[in-house]
């Protein structure tokens, strides 16, 4: 395992990690035998540097959730009922069942 | 091709693997991850996908399945069809999540739907969610005064009832408003209609807080606090949730407490029913 992905995940491991003082995060750092700009990444505590100085993606993105169902191939969104006495307007269109 | 009878068959896990990288991964879930013929990953963290390949020599990214200006729900479906093609070469397929699979996740509840519906033996392992670090980070008790949570778009695109006495949740904040499922940020103009729309039950300088998670043991949690007419000039990023406090205090329902008083005084023992009077 590399050294430095090694170093954060037995700094997530441990009970006072992020609570330590910045003197034992810097004699930790201080005691990995990596490369010096890694070292410096990690005292500076960037994770971009850091990532990309270990060959990581500089460009992530996450969103795992739509905020609708998808439409069925062909089928036309619901429309919502105009409220009585209310002109019909375009309205968003209304909630599938979840799937 | 569906499962075999043989016992040859492939199979599907989507675990969670916990927001902060080295702090929240269950034993389980690593053995799923460790045991796997092969590993598809979604992080949110970079540094987190070099972490799983130090766990296994065949992990794959499904970050290629994103891309500006592609729908989410095509994203999704490469996902879910990714992960199922090497179940039905009979694998033990593992999908690693951020965070929990199962919590504002599209793809790990279809695989999993999908897999079993071929005939796979396919299941989940949850993780520690952005929720659960939430609730530790802020200091709230869900059970307390009650949470509301909602993706932020899905609600401003309809109409939900608000328990202003209780907390409001509202995530994928980053992307409030984004109709076309194609977009990883939007403008001020759309954060503004959402900040409309919660103006209807609370007043302008009512205090929010954004929150992000630490994804990695070397930073902190993003908690910053404004008021709710702030929000559209506040930075905001895919990882955002706003986070909503109560605005009104809870309201007794009296006739629901008359109607319990009245069916306790009915069930009390005669001896202690007549000793009241």
């Amino acid at each position: 395992m590399s050294n430095v992905i090694q170093f954060l995940e037995t700094l997530g491991k441990q009970a006072d990690f992020g609570r330590g003082s910045a003197t034992d995060y810097a004699d930790a750092v201080a005691r990995l035998e990596i490369d010096p700009a890694l070292r410096e990444a990690l005292l500076r505590k960037d994770a971009t540097a850091v990532s990309a100085l270990l060959g990581g993606r500089t460009n992530v993105l996450i969103l795992l959730a739509p905020a609708e169902e998808e439409q069925p191939e062909g089928e036309e969104p619901a429309k919502e009922e105009p409220a009585k006495e209310e002109p019909a307007h375009d309205e968003p269109r209304s909630a599938q069942a979840c799937r | 091709m569906h499962a075999d009878d043989d016992g040859a068959s492939g199979s599907l896990v989507c675990v969670g693997l916990g927001i902060t990288l080295g702090a929240h991964l269950s034993p389980r879930a690593r053995s799923h991850i460790e045991q796997a013929d092969v590993v598809f990953v979604v992080v949110s963290e970079p540094l987190a996908e070099l972490w799983l390949q130090e766990m296994h020599a065949d992990v794959r990214s499904l970050q290629p399945c994103y891309a500006h200006g592609k729908s989410r729900h095509e994203t999704y479906r490469e996902m879910v069809e990714a992960m199922l093609v090497e179940v039905r070469a009979g694998k033990r397929v593992c999908g690693a999540f951020y965070g929990h699979p199962g919590v504002f996740a599209l793809a790990p509840h279809e695989a999993i739907a999908q897999a079993r519906s071929e005939g796979f033996a396919a299941h989940m392992e949850p993780g520690i969610s952005a929720e659960d670090c939430l609730y530790a980070d802020l200091g709230i008790d869900p059970g307390r005064l009650g949470c509301q949570h909602f993706e932020a778009s899905q609600y401003m695109f309809y109409k939900r009832r608000t328990d202003l006495s209780a907390y409001l949740i509202l995530w994928q904040i980053g992307i409030a408003g984004d109709r076309s499922l194609t977009r990883f940020s939007v403008g001020s103009a759309h954060v503004q209609v959402l900040v409309d729309v919660l103006a209807e039950d609370y007043p302008l300088d009512h205090p929010v807080t954004l929150y992000e998670a630490a994804t990695l043991p070397i930073a902190e949690p993003r908690m910053h606090t404004l008021a709710l007419g702030e929000l559209p000039t506040a930075a905001l990023s895919l990882h955002s949730t706003l986070v909503v406090p109560p605005l009104t205090t809870l309201q007794p329902n009296h006739a629901v407490i008359a109607r319990l008083q009245a069916l306790e005084r009915a069930s009390l023992p005669v001896s202690i029913t007549e000793g009241e009077s």
